[in-house]
């Protein structure tokens, strides 16, 4: 009987070993490929544009500068509509800086957190029946 | 009776008679026992939230383009608080990270108890968790860029998983979601209220309003509605409604911030999450100003260093640290009065201020709200690929009338969490004669925070139109 504990809780360790490195890895290989356009770090001095930066929230500004980048963009590639249909597309593959790698990481670890609780739970019904 | 002893004594389950019980009401009754609820409401939620994350997550990567900043911190951010004073924890009850989880829960739950350390420290981790995502959303810029609002979904959404996965009921909603934490103050001040009817409870053998039954599961939020002494955490999901066979529960109205007048166990980590909501509202303000920039250029000269992350945190931890020692401060003097602890002191009365955090908290959102409240709308057409709006204003109302509502509400708050720290005072130190003399400290603190709050909307802000 403790020796099955022992099995489960080794498994649970190593499921969970398993997906801390798995994640940790997506986010490091992210971070290597240079894909990491969700978190702009902030390290910079003040400038007279760097209100926009600065302020945070849970409380965005839309009309401040710095959220009117795509204002410059819009006006170089055209309509609004189009351009944003467009940039789906485009940001689809990377260039809007889409994290897929990041987002696989989090599925991959949702996915193991399920499937270590289905074992977990499985066991746990088949342990009380012996 | 006076009203003061009528309040309490409903604080303690002691009925009033019916004729405020909403649940008399045969429409409501109804809808809050239909097997439908709150799963109607939480599916189209659910929807919503999806699309949200998944444009975050590949949509636009300007936030000026993108409905799920739009959506998240223009609509439902501001609109948040305002839920919580109408209908207390209500959101919770369809908030789609506890879809996500109570599903995990129900195909894969081990409906593990809850560690011990959660339940100690619970609120002390809501409390780290929120002061942690105020300065990580400053530093890293969550909110400004639809990619650091994913993440932060993600990493929720994670978080919910594992514990719907692991733990039983709803252990991230009760013990770990920072939203909840706030959520939970401000229920307190909310113009609902739950409760059982004691003499029914007495009788009862089956508990199933805690427990469930066959059909019907048991409070998610680990409330017993028999010894439930405040609004905190019920949810309204309406189990226990159902699942009553005696029909001892009762849902009234009440006096929004009535809830804060008659807490019997005050703690101290839930008064330190209040007056931290206050230092947080300071931030966000203060960082909208225009002499932002000469704060930070003074503060730069001043460390030698340009780098922002050690300028913003000094910044953030100033800005923290002032009103709790203003409340440790008022503390202090109150116990020359009254003779309890200044920490005993700090706990009763830091609820007072609720009140006027949630005024600060919604005027400071109704900018956003009405100033770039059009802008849902356009980003949603563009979705569709509909141009709307175009180079338009987003605002819904001008700026002055914005500025008018922010001063009526902070004088609203401010009024309301004065009547709440007389009241508090009145409850625990009327009988020594010591009622006023604990109470004018308090009264002149939330005077002076009102009156920052006041000073800060006043100024320019840098983000206007």
């Amino acid at each position: 009987m403790q020796k099955r504990k022992a099995i489960k809780r080794g498994m649970l360790i190593s499921l969970i070993s398993l997906s801390l490195l798995f994640s940790f890895t997506s986010i490091s290989l992210a971070e290597e490929s240079g894909q990491m356009g969700g978190m702009d770090m902030k390290v910079e001095s003040t400038s007279e544009n760097s209100m926009s930066e600065h302020e945070a929230t849970p409380d965005m500004d839309l009309n401040m500068e710095g959220m009117k980048e795509s204002d410059k963009e819009e006006k170089n590639t055209g309509e609004h509509g189009e351009e944003q249909s467009e940039g789906h597309e485009e940001k689809g593959e990377t260039s809007e800086g889409v994290n897929w790698v990041v987002v696989g990481g989090f599925l991959a670890i949702n996915a193991m957190i399920i499937l270590i609780a289905a074992i977990s739970k499985h066991s746990n019904r088949v342990e009380p029946q012996q | 009776m006076s009203v003061a002893r009528k309040a309490e004594s409903k604080i303690q389950n002691i009925p009033e008679g019916k004729k405020n019980n909403l649940l008399n009401n045969k429409v409501i009754r109804s809808i809050l026992t239909s097997r439908w609820f709150p799963a109607i409401i939480q599916i189209p939620v659910l929807a919503v939230f999806t699309l949200i994350v998944v444009e975050l997550i590949a949509g636009p990567g300007s936030a000026h383009d993108n409905f799920g900043t739009a959506g998240t911190w223009v609509l439902w951010w501001p609109l948040i608080p305002i839920i919580f004073v109408l209908l207390g924890r209500f959101w919770c009850a369809i908030c789609p990270f506890a879809t996500v989880s109570d599903f995990v829960q129900k195909i894969v739950g081990n409906n593990r108890p809850v560690p011990k350390f959660l339940r100690k420290y619970g609120i002390w981790i809501i409390d780290i968790f929120f002061i942690l995502i105020t300065w990580s959303d400053h530093t890293l810029g969550v909110v400004e860029n639809p990619r650091g609002s994913g993440i932060l979904l993600l990493i929720m959404t994670t978080g919910v998983i594992a514990s719907g996965a692991f733990f039983e009921r709803r252990t991230w909603c009760r013990y770990v979601c920072f939203l909840g934490g706030l959520s939970g103050n401000y229920a307190r001040s909310g113009a609902l209220e739950l409760h059982a009817t004691p003499e029914k409870c007495a009788k009862c053998t089956t508990q199933s309003c805690y427990k469930g039954n066959e059909k019907i599961a048991g409070c998610p939020m680990f409330e017993f509605p028999r010894t439930m002494d405040s609004m905190a955490r019920c949810n309204l999901c309406a189990n226990c409604i159902k699942t009553c066979p005696n029909d001892s529960i009762q849902l009234v109205t009440r006096v929004p911030s009535k809830g804060l007048w008659f807490i019997k166990k005050p703690k101290f980590e839930e008064s330190f999450l209040a007056i931290v909501i206050m230092g947080i509202v300071f931030v966000q303000n203060i960082t909208m100003l225009e002499v932002w920039q000469e704060i930070l250029k003074a503060l730069e000269n001043f460390i030698g260093t340009t780098n922002y992350f050690v300028t913003f945190t000094i910044t953030f931890l100033i800005a923290m640290a002032i009103p709790v020692l203003a409340l440790f401060g008022s503390s202090y003097v109150s116990k020359l009065a009254n003779k309890r602890s200044t920490i005993e002191n700090f706990a009763r009365f830091g609820y007072a201020l609720i009140p006027l955090d949630l005024a600060g908290h919604i005027a400071h959102n109704l900018f956003h709200l009405l100033a770039e409240g059009k802008s849902v709308i356009f980003t949603f057409m563009a979705l569709f690929g509909v141009e709307v709006g175009h180079g338009a204003s987003t605002a819904l109302m001008s700026d002055s009338t914005i500025q008018i509502l922010q001063y009526v509400l902070i004088a609203i708050g401010t009024f309301a969490s004065i009547f709440a720290a007389y009241k508090i005072s009145k409850t625990n130190f009327e009988a020594v004669g010591k009622s006023i003399a604990s109470f004018m400290p308090f009264a002149f603190l939330t005077l002076i925070l009102g009156a920052i709050n006041i000073y800060l909307f006043m100024l320019p802000m840098a983000m206007r139109m």
